[in-house]
């Protein structure tokens, strides 16, 4: 499995976090470059034990809507994906990306169309929320392969807007 | 009064409380019917129900504050007694009386003896005739007569609504200069509140501690006291968490306390569970604040240490039945609740209605739960964000805190921010630790900016699992699908080991 690379918005500042599944049981990686590797023993229903070197750890993890809780022991976390326009937050493997909206609000421009070519850090929707304009950027040279709603539709936090995957040069 | 049997009992509440009752109900093979509104439709009160009745939309005035909606479907289910719970029509005098004029059972006091203690000069009164201690004060104070009284009292004291309750309208005067705004203040809240603006002044009695009495009386004369509990932790005058017994209470004064509450109960003659609040002044001197006519949010740990279930002393007492074992109801070892809010502490204690993706439930050993939900549910924005209450028991006090600390760990509200790191925080200072606080103590706490303090480190692994599922990585929850296990059948091939038909 192909390295990830996300970067996790905790309502403060970004968390760089990279990580692979070595095989189903080893997750091996890096959060904000401090090296991690752990061992999952069990896994089923939301619930994980983890073998970490400070010992066994019972994790329940829960995603809706883009957004993921995970508590273990008395502490907690929420996290979702950094802002679309934030770089990073939006490569999937590197090769593809979704554009997603940071906040719940409506599409009021729609860019680029299917097929589109885009350059790298070009502007393909904007989404208004909070009464501010939110643009959703090419995280890097890319074709647009699917557009999921139309100007003027309401989106919810998290919701995939635009899909991307990277442009080969030949 | 003559022994008369309830075999129907319609719960006239909602959520925890509801949940909680309609148990008892079940134990003692009584018919229960649940009354709902529209939003409570899933509510896990409303399954441990035999019948439910809709009564209306999500407003309370439309649905658990309408009289007639309850009376309407307690004739139309055959139900013979209500209990309401607490808060909404549980200490109206008016619906105790609808409910007996229908000729039904009303679990509680009487409709005189709830007005009585619903009127705090009226009660303060009764308490003085029985020879309970009381603050000095003025009652029904004119404004002619303010700053005379006040002098008398002495500042800094205390102005509160004659008709309230719960620290409505309640406020601290300092000086003179600013005794007639904050009195005039105070009336036009008392009357926005109650329709009633008379006011009480009285001593401020600081730091104090808030100790209140469990009576059950049998609406005879008997009374029987269930010791103490501790309620000095407190927001706005909201409970945070309760203890029972006090650690600051000797027995000895237990026993004054306790006499002093059974004093006023058998005056009035008392009939059910009631709750008589004092101020605990740190001299040990007491002074009677308020009775409560009902049952209280914090009764489960007078359960736990004086092993009763006050729903069933309740209805023990509803049916013309004498007070029994309770008379004679001994103390065990120590329990602490805390109460488990759906509100975001960091944000001024925001309510934060909402659905509970995931509901984890602390289990073990001193552990009990009185929660609206079980697994996952909703929070509706309509009513109080109470979603539990966490309960332990432990031998002595210091077996009960680590028993909270550790269930308080295991459990979490997956999907709305809660008050769980804020009761975690609590548990964690030396002032609880030590038994050393008073009413004042977590405002002073939280105003001195010591909440929500540095957060606990979170392990880079959890990051790292939290990025996983935003990807859909790992065994999704909802992909899962009920576990399949091979029937066993199967396995056997087609013959039945026990032949056809068996």
């Amino acid at each position: 499995m192909k390295a990830r690379r996300d970067v996790l918005d905790l309502g403060g500042e970004p968390v760089e976090v990279q990580w692979k599944n070595d095989d189903a049981f080893h997750v091996s990686g890096a959060v904000a470059e401090r090296p991690v590797a752990f061992r999952i023993l069990h896994e089923s229903q939301g619930e994980c034990v983890i073998e970490t070197p400070r010992g066994l750890r019972r994790v329940f993890v829960e995603v809706r809507d883009g957004v993921v809780e995970v508590f273990c022991g008395g502490t907690s976390l929420r996290a979702r994906k950094a802002l679309p326009t934030d770089r990073g937050a939006v490569g999937d493997d590197g090769d593809h990306a979704n554009l997603v909206a940071p906040m719940t609000g409506r599409v009021i421009r729609l860019e680029a169309a299917v097929g589109d070519d885009v350059e790298e850090g070009a502007t393909l929707a904007v989404v208004e929320a909070m009464k501010m304009e939110h643009p959703l950027q090419a995280p890097f040279q890319a074709v647009v392969v699917e557009l999921s709603v139309e100007e003027g539709d309401t989106v919810d936090m998290g919701e995939t807007i635009v899909r991307l995957e990277r442009r080969t040069e030949n | 009064m003559t022994e008369r049997p309830i075999e129907k009992v319609l719960v006239a509440n909602r959520g925890e409380i509801a949940a909680r009752i309609l148990r008892s109900l079940r134990e003692e093979g009584i018919a229960s019917v649940a009354v709902a509104s529209e939003v409570d439709r899933d509510a896990l009160f409303v399954r441990l129900a035999d019948e439910v009745v809709f009564i209306g939309p999500a407003a309370p005035q439309a649905s658990y504050l309408s009289v007639d909606r309850i009376l309407a479907a307690a004739e139309s289910t055959g139900a013979d007694a209500i209990h309401p719970g607490y808060g909404f029509l549980a200490e109206r005098a008016d619906f105790a009386e609808a409910v007996e004029r229908a000729g039904l059972v009303f679990i509680g006091p009487t409709p005189t003896s709830i007005a009585l203690m619903g009127d705090k000069s009226r009660a303060m009164e009764a308490a003085m005739e029985a020879g309970v201690p009381v603050l000095p004060g003025r009652r029904d104070v004119k404004d002619p007569e303010l700053a005379e009284a006040a002098k008398d009292l002495g500042f800094p004291l205390l102005i509160k609504p004659s008709a309230g309750g719960g620290g409505k309208g309640m406020r601290r005067v300092d000086s003179l200069e600013v005794l007639e705004e904050a009195a005039s203040q105070a009336r036009r809240e008392a009357k926005a509140a109650f329709g009633d603006d008379r006011l009480i002044l009285e001593r401020w009695v600081h730091p104090a501690r808030h100790i209140e009495v469990q009576v059950v009386g049998d609406g005879r004369g008997a009374v029987a006291a269930l010791g103490e509990r501790e309620c000095s932790l407190q927001r706005r005058h909201q409970k945070i968490l309760e203890e029972c017994p006090s650690a600051v209470v000797s027995p000895a004064l237990r026993e004054r306390l306790q006499d002093a509450a059974v004093r006023l109960g058998e005056a009035v003659k008392y009939r059910g569970a009631g709750t008589v609040e004092f101020l605990l002044a740190p001299d040990g001197a007491f002074y009677f604040l308020e009775m409560n006519t009902r049952l209280q949010v914090e009764h489960p740990v007078t359960e736990m240490v004086y092993g009763v279930d006050l729903v069933r002393a309740q209805l023990a007492v509803a049916r013309g039945e004498g007070l029994g074992a309770l008379l004679s109801a001994t103390p065990r070892g120590h329990a602490i609740e805390l109460r488990l809010y759906a509100e975001a502490p960091e944000r001024g204690f925001l309510p934060t209605p909402g659905e509970v993706w995931r509901f984890l439930e602390p289990k073990g050993p001193g552990i009990r739960m009185d929660a609206a939900l079980e697994g996952a549910g909703s929070v509706p924005p309509d009513y109080d964000p109470m979603v539990g209450k966490l309960v332990v028991w432990g031998s002595d006090r210091a077996q009960a805190v680590q028993r909270a600390r550790r269930a308080l760990d295991e459990t979490q509200l997956m999907g709305l921010e809660s008050n769980l790191d804020f009761l975690r925080a609590i548990l964690r200072t030396p002032w609880f630790e030590g038994a050393d606080f008073h009413t004042g103590t977590v405002e002073g706490w939280i105003e001195a900016g010591e909440f929500p303090g540095p957060g606990a480190p979170i392990d880079d692994e959890l990051l790292i699992l939290a990025a996983r599922a935003l990807r859909g990585g790992g065994r999704r929850r909802e992909s899962t699908g009920p576990q399949r296990f091979p029937d066993p059948f199967e396995i056997l091939g087609a013959e039945r080991p026990m032949g056809e038909g068996s």
